[in-house]
């Protein structure tokens, strides 16, 4: 897969918007049926009058049967986003349930753009006068989809969308927007009816989406998305007995208010790189991690720490708090030089001036603990409950067991988590095989053999004890540091790949490992070290709200892929939970 | 027509005893631990970037051999088990 440069040019001539491209078909005009009338005008439109309509662009949502994202589009071989999913019931298609994944952020469905037509039979429908009876068919057949999908073993719900023709229950079947037909894809059946009668238009019985036959695609239509959107939000808000989005609609005057004075992000806001100011790519790759870790983000977006009235001299928070206005509303493509943070940095620890590489572990911890330190909603108690955005993304338990084997007697100490540092070697067994992070993981969790000899406070014998660490309470961001750098004898940098997966099941290191819950994290960030131990080079690669992974070389930014993020030897790696249940 | 008749009946006590549900998230989730959800998205995502008027029954036609093709045998051969047995439970009554 090439890497392409990712532009931040805004998106010219529609390109988001699907249009077919014309070729001969027998019929496109809609016969009046008893029940519903529309009336289309016959044929293709003619092309001197909507020359726009000639070529097909490539449409930046996926066109395929499970779902709709409006991703921005980034250069132009980036046709689609990975294929999650936008519908969020346990019962539905795939495991990556977008919307209540947090990593999608506020949501990731933003739905199609509004200049969006889907084809040009569904724009000819609609701007016809039989636009209303359309309308009304479809959201009631958008109704029937979406209540009946999740109604798994209720036969009825299957006796609504069987195909008419052979009966078939447990397949596709689509729903004629024009008649009451039903008909399967798989023996063709609703293409038949489409043929036959004239009704082009389909609705999938399942997802609700438009079905073109005349163009043999699903179309989206932006009037018809946000009818499909609005009722799949009123079921989701049912599910989580939320109040339902009605009560949270905007009056006409309110809603231009805002409009009038809110600025448009650029596309693809929050991507872009820094200037390498000397040595400074590890700071570079901590503010990426920071910059697209979506707790943070939200917590900063949204104000917590405002720059302009914070008191404080010499505030991280503030530097930060800069970096994303400037990243999430300037279109500026070209690096951001962080001078200012460089001398905040500076002046608040003095071993970080210089020109020297320094370690990104630690600068991440000393960035943490100052935005703990600037920030207005810390608690000056323990770390464990403190209110700082800080603590309250990174910070989880570290659960140590002490057992003694003569009485059996165990002491339990309970410390702050706020990363995970892992030898990545088995010294007792085969030294020289580098372990997956799932196996320094198992490594780290497992019970060890203390070599010096403890005296047993309950049986007053001195022995050697077991140590046993467990997570007993993990963050909702994981972060953790693969120990490459041994500083023995001699200092080492061991550059083997470790093996890292997309999705990380932590329940097997947690102290109530036979709890029946499940903890699954999701990769968003990796921290990669190039070179030699003193000598070196940090880049990183994050993911971003839609799901695209970047990578971050100072200033240029690059779009990657998940294998290349796989293949690559992590140092540092990010995981957030997936879901907040 | 008797055919026609079982498979009704067949259909109606898979989905009422709550097994085709059972089924399809056990098929569901076998598929995604073992990479193939993944691994068929990323062909989905590939082809249709190689597109250069994307379509959907393209996509379908290009996409969907190659993607059964991938289902793990063992996966196929539990899912058949378990229907198997599910139908031996149902036979006779």
């Amino acid at each position: 897969m090439s890497t392409v440069i990712v532009s931040r040019a805004p998106p010219t001539n529609d390109p988001n918007t699907k249009r077919a491209s014309p070729s001969p078909r027998s019929s496109t005009s809609l016969s009046s049926s008893n029940k519903r009338k529309f009336s289309v005008s016959n044929g293709l439109p003619d092309p001197s009058r909507s020359p726009s309509v000639a070529r097909k662009t490539a449409p930046v949502e996926s066109s395929s049967a499970h779902g709709s994202q409006g991703s921005p589009s980034a250069a132009s071989s980036n046709g689609t986003t990975n294929g999650e999913n936008n519908s969020v019931s346990t019962a539905s298609d795939g495991k990556y349930n977008s919307d209540s994944s947090i990593m999608s952020g506020i949501n990731m469905d933003r739905g199609v753009p509004q200049h969006a037509v889907g084809c040009v039979h569904v724009k000819q429908l609609l701007s016809s006068p039989s636009q209303e009876l359309a309308l009304k068919s479809y959201r009631q057949a958008v109704r029937v989809a979406l209540e009946l999908r999740d109604r798994t073993s209720d036969m009825s719900a299957f006796q609504v969308r069987r195909c008419r023709i052979c009966g078939e229950l447990l397949t596709t079947t689509f729903m004629c927007l024009q008649c009451p037909s039903v008909g399967c894809r798989r023996s063709k059946h609703a293409e038949a009816h489409s043929r036959d009668i004239g009704h082009i238009f389909g609705i999938d019985s399942r997802s609700g989406h438009l079905y073109c036959f005349a163009c043999k695609d699903y179309v989206y239509n932006y009037t018809l998305e946000k009818i499909r959107k609005e009722r799949e939000e009123l079921l989701e808000a049912k599910k989580l007995k939320k109040r339902s989005r009605k009560a949270l609609q905007i009056s006409a005057d309110d809603e231009m208010l805002v409009e009038q004075n809110s600025k448009v992000p650029p596309c693809q806001a929050g991507l872009r790189g820094f200037q390498n100011m000397g040595s400074t790519c590890f700071m570079s790759v901590i503010l990426q991690s920071l910059i697209h870790n979506p707790i943070i983000r939200n917590d900063f977006l949204s104000g917590s720490h405002d720059s302009n009235r914070c008191q404080r001299e010499n505030c991280l928070g503030c530097r930060i708090d800069e970096i994303f206005a400037e990243f999430f509303t300037s279109p500026t493509t070209t690096g951001f030089g962080p001078a200012l943070l460089l001398t905040t940095a500076w002046k608040t620890q003095r071993s970080l001036a210089g020109y020297s590489e320094q370690d990104a572990h630690e600068f991440l911890q000393f960035i943490l603990d100052q935005l703990h330190a600037t920030s207005d909603a810390k608690s000056s108690s323990d770390a464990d409950y403190c209110g700082c955005i800080v603590h309250r993304t990174f910070c989880g338990q570290l659960q140590s067991d002490i057992v003694c084997p003569n009485c059996k007697s165990a002491t339990v100490t309970i410390d702050p988590l706020m990363d995970l540092s892992l030898e990545l070697r088995d010294r007792k067994s085969d030294s020289s095989r580098i372990l997956s992070l799932q196996q320094c993981l198992e490594k780290f969790t497992s019970p060890e053999k203390l070599e010096t000899k403890y005296m047993c406070s309950f049986c007053s014998t001195r022995q050697e004890v077991t140590k046993q660490l467990t997570v007993k309470r993990l963050p909702l961001v994981l972060s953790i540091q693969l120990k490459r750098f041994e500083h023995a004898l001699k200092s080492n940098k061991i550059d083997d790949h470790v093996s890292f997966p997309m999705q990380l099941d932590m329940t097997p290191y947690t102290t109530n490992s036979r709890s029946k819950k499940s903890y699954i994290y999701e990769l968003f960030g990796v921290v990669c070290h190039h070179g030699k131990i003193n000598t070196g080079h940090y880049t990183c690669s994050m993911k971003n709200r839609e799901g695209l992974w970047f990578n971050f070389d100072d200033a240029m930014v690059t779009l990657s892929s998940e294998k290349q993020v796989l293949k690559s030897n992590a140092y540092l790696l990010f995981y957030i939970i997936k879901e907040l249940s | 027509m008797a055919d026609a008749q079982i498979r009704a009946k067949v259909n109606q006590k898979l989905i009422e005893s709550g097994e085709y549900e059972r089924l399809s998230q056990y098929l569901r989730q076998k598929l995604v631990e073992n990479g193939w959800y993944d691994q068929v998205t990323e062909l989905a995502s590939d082809t249709l970037r190689a597109q250069e008027s994307p379509n959907f029954e393209n996509l379908v036609d290009l996409v969907e051999p190659e993607a059964l093709a991938l289902v793990p045998e063992y996966v196929k051969v539990e899912l058949l088990g378990m229907i198997k047995r599910f139908l031996e439970g149902i036979v006779d009554k």
